[in-house]
């Protein structure tokens, strides 16, 4: 899906994903001129093929101020926007099996409380009843009312389509390099050359590539997290989002009744090539632990288990803002979870764009901490 | 499990790749979903009843007996009911048998994965009673059943043909035979009809076998729509005008209560495609096809494809593809080598070479100017995920011209059936409404398991 380039805009976004199109999105509600630029088909990588989840309660302490900004930027999104982005929040289950995994439980409900989220605790008999499903090595789980999903397959389209339609474009134009011009930059793409004020990198992990276009070196590494998807079957998980105490685990069941199985066991990649390969030990790793906590998933029919890539800054936090001492040079780029805190990424690097400073919450997130 | 050679696929071709390497001393993995070895082509109630068989209906029955003690080698190990389930690095290869993975990492791999029927939609194709050309087969080879009484075959190429004959032998009322192409040999190209008489003179036995029983022969002509309510109780046909399309203002209605549809076969490509083999679009082979040298291999060192996998063109090539893969796969371990070995494959290598000559003509005869679109806006096109041709054509008219974003966009091939009934459709869609050639239009790469399997087989290892 693409249009034709045109020779110039105020701002270009570099990269079609999550954050990219919330950002271009924000931008053309605004009135302001902005296309989005991508090396392939837009929406094709991280998040067109990620597990949907957009969950609290699973986030690292530290950012979860942002991730709760996050989730209020997807239901502002989902009740603006008229396209349709699969998203439901029936809530989730944190679930817990050995007992260090339960002390850890109680340490983390504790914490996130600390921090205003609104937890219950569910054992015994009141686990069973809300989630029968769950194995009996399920000894605790907190619920968070928060804990929501949404469709990797449908948001894209929607934020295409609301993009254009406020005036905004979305082309295919793999960026090869760029030139400094009076106040702004041309940059020079595949399918032509492109003058902009603005330049916004949302590349996720090739960001840093995009980046030493610019002379501006940027430590990303890459996550290659393994995805499973099974067959259709009758709902039997209320449409909650589970995950694990002891980490890499996310279930859900989406409304057409297949169950996503992810969590961020490694496969093998290389941004460079594309190359994507799953790693069989891993990914039976990752089927046994789902079953361990989902008995029944063993039941069901495995449909395609498939790779996605993710960014993953070195100090674990997104990069956003306005980069110190090169004017109209924006990043925007998340580490893990980005699907969930995307939207908000993109509403505050949009404003900053529009002359606004950055939210206080962001200041340890700007990309002048990595240049010297 | 140890095996230096795996073979994927235990019909014809993979039959005769595991028997040749395994007489050259090679160790053999065999695997086939099916319960029986024999592929879709020797197809048969039982083994035992096969091997008595003499002088059998069907004469492929009684050639695949002889293939058929391939298994019974000792150095061959055949799994029945193994479904493969993927290629990963390091070279490991993984199938689900017996509700295990097991792992095995051959020195050589033979891809012997046969062909599916191309899928047809149009209005009605999904009702009770429409069947597939190989599915009939199937039925009377292997149940020695009829399908029903009043019967209309429909599609293009020498399958329906021969559906068509089988069926008349079987004892079915065929009511008439439609043949999309004009059926006529390039004058040309007569002279290589002669390379190989015999399957000249099948050809001619199938149209004799339907002149015989009086059952009309219509080439350029289709189906265009069946109807019923319950089941299949009419068939719409029409004539092919010359732009390709059917004629509806000369369409009839035929009182039929069994629809086959024989569109050809589309290339089981799935396993080389996630092996990432490079592949390119032959049309008159079925569509997307592994590119090979010589000896068979594909791009991905020590990976061999033979067969309908490779490029669908009847049992005569996979035959005698298995029997070339397999035997290079042997010289590559080294067990075959020497005048006698080179001698061989130097004899197979100019048999397939006057075989694909005749195949040639084959082609010619079917070829269509444009595969025919007979699915109308309310036709589902997608089984399992029930996307209508509307729903496509929304999203290609809005600028999705790739086949994984429409894929993603619509569900469309993330069924059950992982797009075997759908992705041939969904690249001509696309080709015909951004005006490319097929061959411009690549699929997705398909993901492990390459067919579906129960989440628990991964808990166990073999």
């Amino acid at each position: 899906m693409s249009g034709v380039l045109p020779t110039s805009a105020e701002t270009v976004v570099v990269g079609a994903g999550i954050i990219g199109l919330t950002t271009a999105l924000h931008l053309a509600r605004a009135g302001r001129e902005v296309v989005v630029i991508d090396k392939a088909e837009p929406w094709r990588e991280g998040s067109a093929v990620n597990a949907g989840t957009c969950a609290l309660q699973n986030k690292v302490t530290d950012l979860l101020p942002a991730y709760r900004l996050g989730l209020a930027e997807w239901r502002r999104l989902v009740a603006e926007m008229d396209g349709d982005f699969g998203f439901i929040n029936r809530g989730g289950l944190r679930v817990a099996q050995s007992a260090e995994d339960v002390a850890a439980l109680r340490y983390r409900a504790a914490e996130q409380a600390a921090q205003g989220v609104e937890l219950e605790w569910l054992e015994g008999n009141a686990l069973r009843d809300r989630a029968p499903w769950l194995s009996p090595s399920v000894t605790a789980a907190t619920f968070c009312a928060d804990d929501s999903f949404a469709s990797p397959l449908l948001t894209g389209q929607a934020l295409i389509r609301a993009i254009r339609s406020e005036g905004g474009q979305v082309v295919v134009a793999a960026l090869t390099d760029r030139r400094e011009k009076g106040d702004g930059y041309d940059l020079l793409t595949e399918a032509g050359t492109l003058s902009c004020r603005n330049v916004v990198v949302a590349a996720g992990p090739w960001s840093d590539r995009v980046a030493s276009l610019f002379g501006i070196h940027l430590p990303v590494s890459l996550n290659v997290n393994t995805l499973s998807v099974t067959e259709r079957t009758g709902q039997f998980m209320d449409n909650l989002v589970v995950t694990h105490i002891a980490g890499r685990f996310t279930l859900k069941q989406f409304p057409n009744g297949s169950c996503i199985l992810g969590g961020g066991f490694q496969g093998r990649g290389d941004k460079d090539t594309g190359r994507k390969e799953l790693d069989l030990d891993q990914l039976q790793a990752n089927i046994r632990y789902q079953c361990s906590v989902v008995p029944q998933l063993q039941d069901l029919t495995l449909l395609r288990s498939w790779v996605g890539f993710t960014a993953i800054a070195t100090d674990g936090r997104p990069t956003v803002g306005p980069t110190p001492g090169r004017p109209g040079l924006f990043f925007a780029f998340s580490t893990n979870a980005g699907f969930s805190i995307g939207p908000y990424v993109g509403r505050i690097v949009s404003e900053a764009v529009m002359g606004r400073t950055m939210p206080a919450i962001a200041h340890d997130w700007t990309p002048g901490r990595f240049i010297a | 499990m140890s095996g230096e050679i795996l073979v994927i696929g235990a019909g014809p071709a993979g039959l005769a790749a595991a028997r040749t390497a395994a007489g050259y001393g090679a160790r053999v993995v065999l695997i086939d979903e099916n319960r029986q070895a024999g592929g879709q082509y020797y197809r048969h109630p039982t083994s035992e009843a096969l091997r008595t068989v003499r002088g059998d209906l069907f004469d492929e029955a009684v050639r695949g007996a002889d293939l058929l003690t391939a298994v019974d080698d000792t150095n061959v190990m055949h799994l029945s009911g193994a479904v493969f389930y993927g290629f990963f690095d390091d070279g490991v290869a993984a199938f689900v048998h017996d509700g295990r993975l097991i792992r095995i990492t051959p020195r050589a791999t033979v891809v012997a994965a046969g062909a599916t029927e191309r899928p047809m939609p149009f209005p009605g194709w999904t009702l009770p009673g429409v069947m597939g050309a190989g599915a009939v087969q199937n039925l009377l080879k292997g149940q020695r059943t009829l399908p029903g009484r009043r019967v209309l075959v429909t599609g293009n190429g020498p399958l329906t043909l021969l559906a068509a004959a089988n069926l008349v032998r079987c004892g079915a009322e065929v009511v008439e035979v439609l043949e999309a192409a004009a059926n006529r040999p390039p004058f040309a190209m007569l002279p290589r009809l002669l390379l190989e008489p015999e399957m000249l003179l099948r050809g001619i036995g199938y149209r004799a076998i339907l002149a015989r029983h009086r059952v009309p022969f219509r080439a350029r002509y289709t189906i265009v729509e069946a109807r019923g309510s319950n089941r299949v109780e009419a068939a719409v046909v029409a004539p092919i005008a010359e732009d390709g399309a059917p004629d509806l203002s000369r369409a009839r209605t035929l009182d039929i209560d069994t629809v086959i549809v024989g569109f050809g076969l589309v290339p089981a490509s799935e396993a080389t495609r996630s092996m990432g083999c490079a592949h390119g679009y032959e049309a008159g082979k079925g569509g997307w096809i592994p590119i090979r040298d010589e000896n068979l291999e594909t791009s991905r060192e020590g990976v061999f494809a033979a067969g309908e996998c490779a490029g669908a063109a009847g049992v005569e090539k996979a035959l005698l593809e298995g029997e070339l893969a397999g035997l290079a796969a042997a010289m590559r371990l080294g067990v075959a080598a020497g005048p006698r070995a080179e001698i061989h494959r130097d004899r197979l290598r100019r048999r397939l070479r006057r075989l694909m000559a005749f195949r040639v003509v084959i082609e010619a005869i079917y070829r269509l100017p444009a595969s025919p679109l007979l699915a109308r806006d309310d036709t589902v096109i997608c089984r399992c995920e029930e996307v209508t041709l509307a729903e496509a054509r929304r999203w290609t008219a809005e600028g999705v011209i790739e086949a994984n974003s429409l894929k993603a966009i619509t569900r469309m091939s993330m069924g059950r059936c992982q797009g075997r009934n759908c992705l041939s459709t969904v690249a001509q869609l696309i080709a015909a409404e951004t005006g490319r050639d097929a061959a411009e239009v690549p699929l997705p790469r398909p993901r492990p398991p390459l067919k579906p399997v129960s989440v628990g087989a991964l808990l166990a290892d073999g």
